[in-house]
């Protein structure tokens, strides 16, 4: 294998970045068959294990398998190609669509096509909430859990990025303690 | 009127909102829908929820992670040019800079029962904010019979023909533009 280059590096992630659609889960057979079968840069058993790291951080799972590809190819430079050559699609295309449609929101037709789009998007997010329930909560506590965040976050108007600090801590002791009980 | 004064502030106040939304969103797509609600609608009021909405929907239907749509889109609105770059920077800065990190202590860290234990924590968290997003969302938008009949076979159909949401949301625009 050639040592790529850097131009091609960004050129196959702009790719990637320009035809993911819907995000996340929908981009990983896109980079399979462009870095792992195409390119041959990543070996498929080492594309499982970054995809398992880059479900563990933070932030657009694309941006992080790009980061992570990136940098296993070339080091920092890598990344930092690899980055932006996923972002700039969208960003060129929002930017584009941000100009238009801050003149033409009032439109009339525009309005009317997007009385439609908005109680779609509640579906869409609601069937992305209903498949999140049932991949992750596959413990008793997860439903309590749940059901804590809930009342916290309504009720007492305690912040998510608070709440997410909270159940980080929570898991910790938890679930660390619980293996250590089993052994 | 100190127009490069409050031009700046709202840079700033967009870097670090976004870099907040980039640095707390847990689980990819969606499920960052809780933090930039947050965010953009209730801490700075750039946006109204139907806004918000349009947002989704207009990040659904273009490539790319909701999270970056959102943030060119709301930096655009808010600040033009660079507000949307300034935005989407701060949104992928902390990803960027934590998967780099890990990336040099890959086995070591996604074994870690320490991690482990951490996201089983986090998971139930992500998913809690995310039903109230989805219940203020239903409560905002589907306010009259078309909206509720919409938004029900819509679910009916994501559900149990999985057909593909973009088409969806073609279909729903074509019957907002006869129906309303």
């Amino acid at each position: 294998m050639n040592k790529p280059k850097l131009i091609s590096i960004f050129s196959t992630f702009f790719k990637v970045g320009l035809f993911t659609f819907g995000g996340g889960y929908a981009m990983i057979p896109i980079i399979q068959k462009e870095l792992v079968k195409g390119k041959g840069w990543v070996s498929e058993e080492h594309f499982y294990d970054i995809l398992g790291v880059t479900q563990s951080a933070p932030g657009a799972m694309s941006v992080n398998i790009a980061v992570l590809l990136g940098y296993q190819i070339l080091g920092f430079k890598g990344a930092l190609v690899a980055t932006l050559g996923a972002v700039l699609p969208s960003f060129l295309i929002i930017l584009g669509i941000a100009v238009f449609f801050v003149n033409f929101s009032e439109n009339p037709l525009v309005e009317k096509i997007f009385n439609g789009i908005r109680p779609a998007v509640v579906a869409l997010v609601a069937y992305a909430g209903i498949r999140l329930w049932q991949r992750t909560l596959t413990r008793k506590a997860s439903y309590f859990l749940v059901a804590l965040v809930v009342i916290l976050n309504l009720f007492l108007g305690i912040s998510p990025v608070l709440l997410i600090l909270i159940s980080a801590t929570a898991g910790f002791f938890l679930y660390k303690q619980k293996r250590r009980e089993a052994k | 009127m100190n127009l490069m004064g409050d031009g700046l502030i709202n840079l700033i106040s967009l870097f670090f909102s976004f870099l907040r939304i980039g640095a707390f969103s847990f689980g990819g797509g969606y499920a960052m829908i809780p933090l930039v609600q947050e965010e953009t609608i209730k801490i700075h009021q750039w946006l109204n929820m139907q806004q918000f909405v349009e947002i989704v929907a207009i990040a659904e239907m273009t490539p790319g992670p909701v999270a970056i749509n959102t943030a060119t889109y709301v930096g655009y609105k808010v600040a033009g040019f660079w507000g949307s770059l300034t935005a989407t920077i701060a949104v992928v800065l902390p990803s960027f800079m934590i998967v780099l990190l890990l990336a040099k202590l890959i086995q070591r860290f996604v074994a870690s029962s320490t991690t482990k234990a951490v996201l089983l924590g986090i998971k139930p968290a992500v998913v809690g904010l995310l039903m109230i997003t989805i219940f203020l969302l239903g409560r905002e938008i589907l306010t009259d019979y078309f909206s509720l009949a919409v938004g029900i076979v819509a679910l009916w159909l994501l559900l149990n023909e999985r057909i593909h949401p973009i088409l969806i949301l073609a279909i729903a625009g074509c019957l907002g533009l006869i129906f309303t």
